[in-house]
């Protein structure tokens, strides 16, 4: 569960790993206890898309979407109305053609 | 219930799971939320069902338990209490065979993050509920 922050809104100190998770984007944690941070693209300058957690206050902010639900595993699901997009749906927002699952 | 075979997602921890107790539990406590990014989601396996390689990081969360992760890619294991019969909370998303358990517990409910409050009939409790049935617990903050 991520939070969309630009990248000039960010100051970061501590014990940040980072891992190449694909060819376009890394995920960092925590060296020492493994909280996720952020995933975000290999773009100079790209917003960071923020892990829900790491806020203090999360007041104000509503769940705004979901994608690849149709991934989503079956046991468990999220309530509300917000747009479900499924990999196709969410690959054509970005004008991207369907990748291997 | 069946066995399963899981890694991260960099492929360098292997978990083999010769049984679990068949159900998934979320919590919302702030810690949980803290480390997880925002839904804690596990499911129950014995400590003596559990097979783990690969070069795993262990944080002391609490006096309570630890939280594992891969060193290489961050990708959560589990969470384990120290005390008790030392059984692993695994987490769901490393094993392909663990997609369709069913979700039975949802605890600290009033704690959830907007939007994460989870639909269905399964056994619910708030933090009240659930920290006057275990007075070993002192909140759940660090």
């Amino acid at each position: 569960m991520c939070v969309n922050v630009p990248a000039a809104g960010m100051a970061v100190t501590g014990e940040v790993r980072t891992y190449a998770s694909s060819e376009w984007a890394s995920r960092s944690f925590c060296g020492i206890c493994g909280t996720p941070l952020w995933y975000r693209l290999n773009r100079e300058g790209a917003d960071y898309s923020l892990a829900a957690g790491v806020l203090d206050d999360l007041t104000g902010l509503v769940l705004d979407q979901e994608i690849y639900v149709d991934t989503k595993p079956a046991g468990y699901a999220f309530a509300g109305d917000h747009p479900r997009l499924t990999e196709a749906e969410f690959l054509a927002t970005l004008g991207l053609p369907e990748g291997p699952a | 219930m069946t066995a399963m075979k899981g890694h991260c997602l960099c492929g360098a921890v292997q978990i083999d799971v010769a049984k679990h107790r068949g159900f998934t539990a979320v919590c919302h406590c702030r810690m949980c939320q803290r480390w997880t990014g925002g839904l804690f989601i596990c499911f129950p396996a014995e400590a003596d069902q559990v097979t783990v390689a690969g070069p795993v990081t262990r944080f002391a969360s609490s006096d309570l338990a630890e939280r594992a992760f891969c060193s290489t890619c961050g990708s959560h294991l589990w969470y384990r209490a120290t005390g008790g019969d030392g059984h692993y909370a695994l987490m769901p998303g490393l094993f392909d065979r663990a997609r369709d358990l069913p979700l039975k517990s949802e605890i600290y409910t009033d704690r959830a993050l907007p939007g994460l409050e989870l639909p269905g009939d399964h056994a619910r409790a708030t933090r009240a509920d659930y920290e006057s049935r275990n007075e070993h617990l002192e909140g759940d903050l660090p």
